[in-house]
């Protein structure tokens, strides 16, 4: 059943990586929603 | 050419949507005041209510009723009036004798600066002449040392942060693929310590600016706390706070899974690196919606240039304090080969990253002064002047690396002997130019925390004299007419009398509509306009409560003789306490 299993190293960067770019979209949103509170 | 066409259209799309947002003022004004200014009561009044164009916060307010001892008459806190939320209210002693009072009031707007005004009322019917009341300096600012060397170390740690993430990923990642033995840990150590203090450094500057405001000491943490996010100014910077926070935690996931020796990136390392870039972009968003940017028109260009001018402004002195640190990392052997490697990559960034930071602070110094003299008379245009005297001879030396370093480097390849003088060099360079960039960061954060000069500075170019401080007699001419001016006692807080004297030919003109404005050419107060009424033929005065803070006076007469064009005169007069 499935392809090759990933190793658990690479299983682990690929969570990091997932929780990185979540912090850099997290972060966006936050400084999207105060220029916009200053351009209202 | 449609294709280009549909790209002008775009840009131009784009950039009137960045000018569009509405006009703003720059800082609170008082738009009213109960008691009215100058007004002589019958009773005394039970508070004072004073009306501002935004809702003030009530607990970084500070209203003070005197008497003519300067004996305070407020009886309670400054709180927020329940019908207004524009409006502070203070509750005032029962009974008030007759007498006259000063109100002295100071605010901090919503980019975090303070604004204050005075005035003064009396309780009659008999209250008496108006003494002369002692009138804080508008000089006298909010800001102090402490405050300035946290805000720039604030601004220092944060830019060399996302600076030295730009230079080991994007720049000096291909260092030890090209160059073995080589290894880009000095980097990432100090990246590390740079964000760990950039981590630090934005609540530290919040408590502190928090305390200065309102008025306590930096280590009463456990009431400042709560009044962090009480102020737009306070709200933006906690918000830093977390964008930055965010940032480190993607960036150091990146130093995590980054394998520089590769030289195709993998998915995780795209992902964190574009992650912590994202970060990095709005983390740079934070200071402009939070201070000056925000608050001038047009706001969108204003946050755009704002922007810009950090981002850039974080790429070159990251770059350069990473190109340092690289310099005293690398092995001696080796020092030469990988400065070839990084330094001619960092000068394909750094030179539009330079000339970004010169463009967007140069349209952002026309759009915040109101005349060009503004930039040599006010404090705010002085440091402008130092900041472009270091950001200039900064240039000068990545100039100078640039023309005569990086060639003795790539041509060190061929002719090794060239290497060791080509590295002293740039490190002399480089340790110069980065001294001058973070001078420059730390005049910025000076720059920052000073008001720029009001629109209503340009009006000092059209006075036709400036006179004052104390009682005024000047005779200027305009259009065929001399006017004499008589201001007395022309003092702050005082109820001054205005006169106008117009004569032509040695005749008074009779029968003219004079009206007098006054604009307060040091800070952002809103225009008073008056009516002169004529007392005696040819002398057109009123007695007005206008000057309510000590400073430079713009004083607008418009006169409309009943036979002939209307003229203007402008007398520039500086009122003391």
């Amino acid at each position: 059943m499935g392809g090759p299993r990933l190793d658990r190293g690479v299983r682990l960067r690929l969570l990091a990586a997932v929780v990185a770019i979540c912090c850099g979209v997290a972060a966006l949103v936050v400084a999207i929603l105060l220029v916009r509170g200053v351009l209202a | 050419m449609r294709r280009r066409g549909r790209i002008v259209a775009v840009l131009a799309t784009v950039a009137l949507g960045l000018v569009l947002p509405a006009c703003a003022a720059a800082h609170a004004y008082l738009v009213k005041t109960v008691p009215a200014a100058s007004g002589i009561l019958d009773t005394p009044p039970p508070n004072v209510q004073l009306t501002y164009d935004e809702a003030v916060e009530p607990k970084f307010a500070i209203i003070s009723v005197t008497d003519a001892d300067a004996q305070q008459e407020t009886s309670g806190p400054v709180t927020r009036s329940p019908a207004n939320p524009d409006t502070l209210v203070v509750p005032l002693r029962p009974h008030l004798p007759q007498g006259w009072y000063l109100i002295y009031w100071r605010a901090i707007s919503v980019d975090g600066h303070p604004v204050q005004g005075a005035f003064t009322y009396a309780i009659g019917p008999n209250p008496g002449p108006a003494p002369q009341f002692r009138v804080p300096s508008i000089a006298a600012s909010a800001t102090s040392l402490n405050l300035l060397i946290a805000r720039g170390a604030m601004f220092l740690s944060v830019m060399v942060s996302i600076g030295l993430f730009v230079l080991r990923f994007l720049i000096a990642r291909p260092l030890v693929r090209r160059v073995p033995g080589t290894s880009l840990r000095a980097l990432s150590v100090a990246f590390v310590i740079a964000s760990g203090l950039g981590v630090l450094a934005i609540p530290v500057y919040l408590d502190f600016a928090t305390a200065n405001d309102s008025l306590r000491s930096v280590f009463d943490v456990g009431a400042l706390v709560p009044l962090f996010r009480v102020t737009a100014f306070g709200r933006g910077y906690v918000d830093m706070t977390l964008c930055f926070a965010l940032f480190c935690v993607a960036a150091w996931i990146s130093l995590w899974v980054d394998r520089p020796k590769r030289e195709q990136r993998s998915v995780a390392e795209l992902f964190s690196v574009t992650g912590s870039l994202l970060a990095a972009a709005a983390v740079l968003a934070v200071p402009g919606a939070a201070g000056h940017a925000g608050q001038t028109s047009p706001r969108g260009l204003s946050l755009f240039l704002d922007w810009l001018h950090l981002a850039s402004g974080s790429v070159w002195l990251g770059g350069l304090v990473g190109l340092l640190v690289l310099w005293a990392s690398l092995p001696a052997a080796l020092r030469v080969a990988g400065l070839a490697v990084v330094v001619p990559r960092f000068s394909i960034v750094a030179l539009p990253a330079v000339l970004a930071l010169l463009s967007t602070g140069t349209v952002a110094t026309i759009i915040h002064m109101p005349a060009l003299d503004a930039l040599w008379d006010t404090g705010y245009g002085v440091a402008i002047l130092v900041k472009i005297g270091l950001l200039s001879a900064a240039v000068a030396f990545a100039a100078n690396n640039r023309l005569r370093a990086k060639p003795r480097l790539i041509a060190a390849r061929e002719r090794p002997e060239l290497g060791p003088g080509a590295a002293r060099l740039l490190g002399r360079m480089l340790t110069a130019e980065t001294l001058l960039v973070t001078a420059a960061v730390f005049t910025a954060a000076v720059l920052s925390s000073l008001a720029p000069p009001p629109p209503a500075f340009a009006l000092q170019n059209s006075a036709l004299a400036q006179v004052g401080p104390g009682r005024v007699t000047e005779t200027v001419e305009r259009a065929g007419y001399k006017l004499e001016v008589l201001v007395s006692p022309n003092r702050a807080a005082a109820p001054d009398s205005f006169a106008l004297r117009i004569t032509k030919g040695g005749q008074p003109v009779r029968g003219a509509d004079v009206t007098l404005t006054f604009n307060h050419t040091e800070m952002e107060m809103p225009q008073q306009e008056y009516q002169l009424t004529e007392s005696q033929p040819g002398v057109y005065s009123r007695a007005a409560p206008a000057l309510v803070m000590v400073g430079k006076w713009a004083l607008g007469f418009s006169v409309t003789p009943k036979h002939g064009p209307s003229f203007s005169a402008l007398i520039l007069d500086q009122a003391d306490g």
